[in-house]
């Protein structure tokens, strides 16, 4: 049985953080075998790219990923247009319902994240229905987690155990990252799948360890067939040209 | 006979600038795990710090094989120690104290470097540069 390789797909790259040099290392100690470098800065993009060759050297798969933060649906529009095929994930912080729609139902978005104090509110009935239509993936973030009192760190437990419910119930595919910014922050498959298991019913160990590998890693390499110039559609691509 | 309780060794290793006594590093786990349990989760969930090595960080905490995930959990929510930013990193899961022991002492020698580097990476800059 090929040993199982896992992935985080969300480690930020931002001014007051770890340099992305040192994330790297950390992920590659930890035990990732792909991890997605993010900014919410169109402009740092270009800075990234060096991100790629660190993690080449250190035998470790990376993987440029844009988070989108807006709260106005065209604006979402706008870069999705400019930026969708300059990066392998495209990742969308749904901070109202309206962006959360726009969306569900763009399928140039890969993943959708929520703020766990009103995931409840946003990512309702519809949201899941539309989500599993297009088939997005749902993250989570361990660091929501993090840093927060125990009241909160309850509250967000308490929140996101009901939405796996809603979301496992649709079958939909579920992401669990670290979203480090810091390598203090960063955690090991075995912790991230943890939550995973806890969150979820009895009995679905396979699942919990599927969030930080399979789901990721297949999101990233079916993305990555998609921007490679020889791809025409799902299933269909130029194995030779005259 | 079958065992009542099957034992899990989790081999952890504490991410933290500071350097802490076993003494120490049992109470932080003790009042940490205490207030994410309770006591009631802490008697379905008991856990005990078998070793520490102060020098390299790594140690072994012995919990029942179904308490596994939830002290994984438990110890992977610790994000700061006295104030100072801290993590603890599971790093393998044995089902015998013999095997846990002999992983400890690899681990020590195969990534000591590797954490030379990282806890720089930790600390602010000023703390950084201070040695």
């Amino acid at each position: 049985m090929p040993k199982r390789r896992y992935a985080d797909l969300h480690v930020k790259v931002t001014d007051g953080g770890s340099h992305p040099e040192l994330l790297i290392k950390m992920a590659k100690h930890l035990g990732f075998s792909l991890i997605a470098i993010s900014t919410e800065d169109p402009y740092k993009l270009k800075d990234l790219t060096a991100a790629k060759d660190i993690g080449r050297s250190l035998g470790i798969d990376v993987a440029l990923r844009l988070d989108l933060k807006s709260s106005n649906p065209n604006e979402l529009k706008n870069y999705l247009r400019k930026l969708r095929r300059s990066v392998e994930i495209v990742g969308v912080y749904c901070s109202n319902v309206a962006v959360a729609r726009m969306a569900a139902r763009d399928r140039r978005v890969d993943i959708t994240f929520y703020n766990p104090e009103n995931v409840l509110s946003i990512l309702d009935e519809g949201q899941v229905s539309l989500l599993a239509e297009s088939g997005h993936c749902v993250e989570v973030n361990f660091t929501d987690l993090l840093h927060v009192g125990l009241d909160k760190q309850a509250k967000v437990l308490w929140n996101y155990s009901l939405m796996f419910k809603r979301v496992a119930r649709k079958g939909m595919p579920l992401i669990i990252s670290s979203g480090a910014s810091n390598i203090i922050d960063m955690r090991t498959p075995r912790e991230l799948s943890a939550l995973a298991f806890l969150l979820l019913d009895e009995d679905k160990e396979k699942l919990a360890r599927d969030m930080v590998s399979t789901i990721p890693m297949k999101l990233v390499q079916v993305n990555r067939e998609k921007l490679s110039p020889y791809f025409v559609q799902p299933g269909v691509k130029v194995v030779n040209e005259w | 006979m079958v065992k009542e309780v099957r034992w899990r060794y989790i081999i952890f290793h504490l991410h933290s600038p500071l350097s802490l006594k076993v003494e120490e590093l049992n109470n932080v786990l003790k009042k940490h795990l205490r207030s994410f349990l309770g006591s009631y989760g802490l008697s379905k969930n008991p856990f005990k710090l078998i070793m520490y090595d102060e020098k390299s960080k790594l140690g072994i905490l012995r919990c029942p094989h179904k308490s596994l995930e939830v002290i994984s959990l438990g110890l992977a929510l610790l994000s700061s120690i006295g104030g100072v930013s801290s993590a603890i990193h599971v790093a393998r899961v044995t089902g015998t104290l013999k095997k846990a022991r002999s992983i400890t002492l690899e681990l020590a020698e195969k990534l000591k470097s590797y954490w030379e580097e990282l806890e720089v990476g930790m600390k602010k800059p000023s703390q950084a540069t201070e040695t």
